[in-house]
């Protein structure tokens, strides 16, 4: 198999997670196929290195979330002051979210179909920005509190409070449907 | 550190339970191409439309020599050449308040240059490698001092 051939197959196998990791952290069709391309740009620059490696999904994803971080600070930097008013208008227009949820002892979450997860993606795609990018870091990107805080430069607080509230958003939001969506 | 999942919170559990059944969402179709088409268009881009790392080893060299050349063209030659000129014509004496700046770095340059001459001749050897080694022990110390008071005040917690 020829080195172009390897990269093919290389290509193949990881342009969803790739595209699907740079999709869940811009949310914006057009900007994850650019850092998604940019991503495996790099990675046939670096391809004597990785085709050997057995950790290149991990060097991929790796990539793929860097991209994204340093494309939402240079191009949306502009934004963050308007953005960050309208979430914070957007908090206040819900001030009994923390009361609507009465945590108990354990939540169980069903089976998804394939629509219903499609609905949770959706439901995740509409939070506000600082949110949903803080929640994915966590809960896909694997990355911790302090983690995040660094590499997004904000407070641990601003950090584990948009997380709260992203979480609660999206019980809230999917609650009409948790009946429908079995969770 | 994240928590092993026991011990989270029942929220963050049912929204880690949850989000972990999204599927990949599938890259768009025509996807693999475009990025084989890019790849393709980046290796026939001319050398000169590359960025610089990039460039072929000999171009890069001498592109090195002549910014090298450029510079010490202009503190060495262009600025005397200037304050010569400067009280002759007008378009001198502009040039050379637009070259102040410059000609205060020469000034700069050349004295820096001067005084490391004059120590490496008449300071012994000992001397200076004490006086470098205390300068590098404060440039560390004063590092880690900044370390630790950025640790101590500014850390998000």
């Amino acid at each position: 198999m020829t080195e172009a051939a390897q990269f093919e197959a290389f290509l193949t196998a990881y342009q969803d997670m790739v595209y699907s990791t740079a999709y869940r952290l811009l949310s914006q069709d057009a900007e994850a196929r650019d850092v998604a391309q940019e991503v495996f740009v790099r990675a046939w620059q670096h391809w004597p290195q990785l085709s050997a490696s057995p950790t290149a999904g991990g060097w991929l994803k790796t990539v793929t979330r860097n991209l994204c971080i340093n494309h939402l600070q240079r191009y949306r930097a502009r934004w963050k002051f308007f953005s960050d008013l309208k979430s914070a208008d957007a908090d206040d227009d819900e001030p009994g979210l923390e009361a609507t949820f009465a945590a108990p002892e354990t939540l169980e979450a069903g089976l998804l179909t394939q629509d219903q997860g499609r609905a949770l993606a959706d439901a995740m795609q509409k939070l506000p920005q600082n949110q949903r990018v803080a929640l994915v870091l966590y809960h896909f990107e694997d990355l911790d509190y302090v983690e995040i805080a660094e590499r997004l430069g904000v407070s641990l607080g601003k950090v584990k409070t948009d997380i709260h509230r992203a979480r609660l958003a999206l019980y809230k939001k999917l609650q009409p449907r948790r009946e429908e969506l079995g969770v | 550190m994240k928590p092993p999942p026991n011990d989270e919170d029942p929220l963050t559990g049912w929204t880690t339970q949850v989000l972990r059944q999204i599927q990949d969402r599938p890259a768009p179709a025509g996807f693999g191409i475009q990025v084989l088409v890019e790849i393709r268009r980046r290796a026939n881009l001319p050398w000169y439309q590359r960025p610089w790392t990039d460039w072929p080893a000999p171009q890069k060299w001498f592109s090195a020599l002549v910014f090298a050349a450029l510079m010490i063209g202009v503190f060495q030659v262009g600025i005397p050449l200037l304050e010569d000129t400067a009280a002759e014509t007008a378009y001198g004496q502009k040039a050379t308040t637009a070259w102040s700046s410059l000609s205060a770095l020469r000034g700069v340059g050349i004295s820096l240059v001067r005084a490391a001459r004059l120590s490496l001749e008449q300071v012994s050897t000992t001397h200076l490698t004490l006086a470098l080694g205390s300068i590098l022990a404060a440039w560390f110390s004063t590092l880690g001092l900044g370390a630790v008071c950025w640790r101590a005040t500014a850390q998000p917690r």
